[in-house]
């Protein structure tokens, strides 16, 4: 299985995390779960990697996904605002 | 780059002291940010985008956890436990506990640090950044006058907030804010927020939500890139819609009801999302005893890593 280096960056391409030597049998799932950790992103928030605008499929691999060396990864949290819970300081 | 010697945990104990929920911190990228940009602006660091190691370790006083001790190379700065509080208090807040105790007055929250295990890397992974987005013109170049909580909105933004608020009185919207982040004389950071880029309307959105998917996210940013102009991503914005949705306009007079607030979930959204030290959330909604047309905006954003109200100023 060929390796590759893939460049990850944050929904505001404010920050951008590379990962060499990454197979392309990874999934989904397990790049975004080295890229949260790299850039300490929050563990309870659930975030996904986006594609030619599309989200991927967290089962897939990168190679199923179409996922190539030079590929444009955005990784994004999907998460909701609301006014359920009350917080106050 | 955070380098952390420990794992905290906000631990929730009842009236007798029992531990009843623990919780991992799971993120304190926060401190990072702010840590970084203390250290760009007090000039020990410069703002080149590298994105140097910090360490982070517990502060112990007479064998009690004090606080954070945080190093960046000779930049060192302390961090009280008021870190930890918005997790303690959406805890408290969480569904479980409140019908598990009621309105949690008579429980407490402490933070626990644990060793924490250094674990290889499964392979080579380099983080980078773009430097902090300081804009060239200053605050006294725009205009403007020192603030204490260095936030300013121009009239007419907010204006189409409060006319977006009005309007969307049955769902959450939601914008991305844009602006220019500049210095003042005294090299202290401020926020000059005059555009918007709306996130597109969810279809996950209610009375008392708003989903943020992370093709939005993506769009946002395409649209950001689009307009190529000097403004930087400087926050974001969502209305609270009052309970009662248009019949609150049948009320008169306006009723004591006041929907503007940080919720725990809008908390989560800013640590998710809008993590840069100088990004700001305004929140707009019904003010008690106002009409829903005439809506509230409040500012809200960090302060030392913890997310506070802050005092804005109409420009």
């Amino acid at each position: 299985m060929s390796t590759m280096t893939v460049e990850v960056k944050d929904w505001s391409a404010s920050r951008r995390a590379e990962l060499a030597d990454v197979p392309e049998d990874m999934t989904v799932a397990e790049l975004i779960g080295e890229v949260r950790e790299a850039m300490s992103l929050p563990r309870d928030t659930p975030y996904h990697l986006i594609h030619d605008g599309a989200k991927l499929h967290r089962g897939t691999t990168l190679e199923q996904a179409g996922v190539r060396a030079k590929s444009e990864l955005t990784i994004a949290p999907e998460v909701s605002a609301g006014s359920e819970r009350r917080c106050s300081n | 780059m955070l380098e952390l010697t420990h794992q905290f945990f906000v631990v929730i104990r009842d009236e007798g002291g029992r531990e009843i929920v623990r919780k991992v911190v799971e993120t304190l990228q926060p401190v990072y940010e702010n840590l970084l940009f203390s250290a760009v602006l007090g000039g020990h660091m410069p703002n080149d985008g590298v994105s140097r190691p910090a360490r982070i370790e517990p502060e112990f006083r007479e064998g009690k956890l004090q606080g954070l001790h945080a190093t960046l190379g000779s930049f060192e700065k302390s961090y009280s436990l008021d870190l930890f509080r918005d997790r303690a208090l959406e805890l408290l807040t969480s569904k479980d506990l409140v019908e598990r105790h009621g309105d949690g007055s008579l429980l407490s929250w402490d933070v626990v640090a644990e060793v924490q295990e250094r674990t290889k890397p499964k392979r080579r992974i380099s983080v980078s950044r773009e430097p902090f987005p300081f804009a060239s013109s200053t605050l006294e170049s725009l205009s403007l006058d020192p603030s204490p909580d260095g936030v300013f909105v121009s009239s007419e933004l907010l204006q189409e907030l409060k006319a977006e608020t009005a309007s969307s009185l049955e769902r959450e919207r939601a914008d991305a804010l844009t602006g220019r982040l500049v210095v003042d004389a005294n090299q202290r950071a401020a926020v000059v927020i005059t555009g918007r880029i709306p996130f597109p309307d969810s279809a996950d959105a209610s009375a008392t939500h708003y989903a943020f998917t992370p093709e939005a996210f993506k769009e946002v940013q395409r649209e950001h890139q689009r307009r190529d102009d000097d403004q930087s991503l400087a926050g974001w914005h969502h209305n609270h819609p009052p309970p009662c949705g248009r019949d609150c306009l049948a009320h008169v007079p306006a009723c004591k009801t006041a929907t503007v607030f940080l919720s725990a979930d809008d908390r989560a959204v800013f640590r998710a999302s809008f993590a840069a030290p100088y990004h700001v959330g305004l929140v707009s909604g019904k003010g008690s005893e106002r009409r829903p047309e005439d809506p509230v905006v409040r500012a809200y954003g960090w302060r030392d890593a913890v997310l506070e109200e802050l005092n804005y100023v109409v420009c």
